[in-house]
């Protein structure tokens, strides 16, 4: 039956709260993430970082965010897949937040820092 | 600039979907702030509580006090700190469920949201619309994100008088007309960016939705009915104008509803009903053909919708009334900017008095 229903089983629409595509959005995730929370742990791989560390670096500056940590992972999706992971995030969430953002600091210097050679 | 497209994280709908509102507080809080009317308490208490009974959360009850007001929010806002409630929940129709968007917005807490009519397309947005204490129309409020869970018990909803209904089929029938004139005058949305080809495609699923299934609801609504039809209609009023809404932007059907509710003698009518004499007036204004007219003041006739400013309580309307609405409508900061074309206050006051003559012609009043 077309748009039939039965008991127990309701219609479920799932989806993204947003999507936002455009130009040079990357560079400007910022302005949504500080809606969202205030300190960010951004995960992306070696790639990513070769090819978008500049707009990803660009798009936390000049909002109202405490210091981003940056990782680069290239491991599986797997649930524990790296121990080291695992301990940073945990780091992240549950408030030993300075030492978190000790790392941040170090890890974007270095990521300017390539910027600039790159 | 960007293309943005809002949406709830989850929308649920089907029958006596209430009772399992435990389960889905379950995985987002531990203590629910459940705003909701004595009268809706009295429908639908029983079955929430059932259904809380089985789940690992709490729930606390409150009234709300009737307007959808920046004092009733601080003052439920305060009620949840005091109370430990982690998770908003708002059962109930258009202002509790702003209430509730508003609240959980200050408390940076989740939000579900459980419409008991399907009168407006608000539930699914990241919007709250603020009114002063007597009524009129304050501002809109931007939300951080859209409501975690829309869920709609079609049970409920199907046994609401069905003027709500009709009144929420006359809300969504603006959705596609603002959409195209938005996506025309290259404006901006609701959603903060442009319009993208999904929000436009849900609001004219949501017209075409309406045009093939409104009659068919309306009619096994009266007698208790909830068939496909109906399950349809809910769905169009709530989810694909509401997202059609929000992503794909708001012209002048909106704008000339928040003009209406600058004359007293309106503000008995619900939202949707002025937002479908609003819907005219804009087809009016871009001057829309024949037949598009006729669809859709017939789909207004046969429903109930009105069609004329003397339905909308105005006993003879006059050019000074028209424009007193006029020129709210074309407030700046309103949505009249998204007509792909300038728009004066006089066009509107004109559009206004032909469209209510349209109307009459229509109703063969006289």
């Amino acid at each position: 039956m077309k748009g039939g229903f039965s008991y127990g089983a309701p219609m479920v629409y799932g989806g993204p709260g947003r999507y936002v595509q455009g130009p040079g959005e990357l560079s400007r995730q910022g302005r949504f993430l500080s809606w969202l929370g205030c300190s960010a742990y951004v995960l992306f791989d070696q790639g990513t970082e070769d090819r978008l560390c500049k707009q990803i670096v660009d798009g936390f500056l000049g909002e109202d965010l405490s210091e981003p940590f940056f990782k680069i992972y290239d491991g599986p999706c797997s649930e524990i897949s790296d121990v080291d992971l695992q301990g940073v995030a945990n780091a992240v969430f549950s408030n030993e937040r300075n030492m978190a953002n000790e790392q941040a600091k170090v890890t974007k210097q270095k990521l300017v820092q390539l910027m600039c050679e790159a | 600039m960007a293309a943005i497209f809002n949406s709830p994280s989850k929308y649920i709908q089907g029958p006596d979907e209430l009772a399992k509102l435990g389960s889905y507080v379950e995985p987002l809080g531990a203590k629910a702030l459940v705003i909701v009317t004595p009268s809706g308490k009295k429908r639908v208490g029983a079955k929430i509580e059932g259904g809380f009974a089985e789940a690992k959360a709490e729930l606390l009850f409150e009234d709300f006090n009737g307007e959808c007001s920046k004092g009733e929010v601080d003052r439920l806002v305060a009620l949840a700190r005091d109370n430990g409630c982690d998770i908003i929940v708002g059962v109930g129709g258009g202002k509790i469920l702003d209430t509730a968007k508003a609240v959980a917005y200050y408390l940076e807490s989740p939000v579900i949201i459980c419409p008991t009519i399907a009168s407006t397309d608000a539930p699914c947005s990241a919007l709250s619309v603020l009114y002063t204490d007597d009524g009129q129309f304050d501002k809109y409020l931007f939300l951080k994100a859209n409501p975690n869970i829309v869920l709609m018990d079609t049970t409920v909803i199907a046994a609401s008088p069905v003027r709500l209904t009709v009144s929420g089929m006359g809300d969504a029938l603006a959705t596609y007309f603002e959409a195209q004139a938005t996506h025309d005058a290259d404006g901006g949305t609701c959603a903060g960016g442009k319009g993208g080809m999904a929000g436009l495609a849900l609001a004219k699923l949501c017209y075409e939705t309406l045009m093939a299934d409104g009659v068919k609801a309306k009619v096994a609504l009266e007698k208790g009915a909830l068939t496909p039809a109906v399950e349809h209609i809910i769905e169009a009023n709530t989810l694909l104008s509401g997202i059609g809404f929000e992503s794909s932007g708001l012209a002048a059907a909106h704008a000339i509803h928040n003009g209406l509710t600058m004359l007293p003698e309106c503000h008995g009518m619900y939202h949707g009903e002025k937002v479908a004499f609003g819907t005219i007036v804009q087809l009016v204004l871009e001057d829309a053909p024949t037949e598009k007219l006729e669809e859709v003041l017939g789909f207004c006739i046969e429903l109930g919708l009105p069609v004329t400013m003397k339905e909308l309580g105005v006993a003879e309307l006059t050019r000074e009334q028209a424009m007193i609405v006029a020129e709210a409508a074309c407030a700046p900061e309103d949505t009249m900017c998204n007509m792909p074309f300038e728009v004066t206050p006089e066009m509107v006051a004109n559009a206004i008095l032909g469209a209510d003559a349209l109307g009459h012609y229509y109703l063969m009043d006289e």
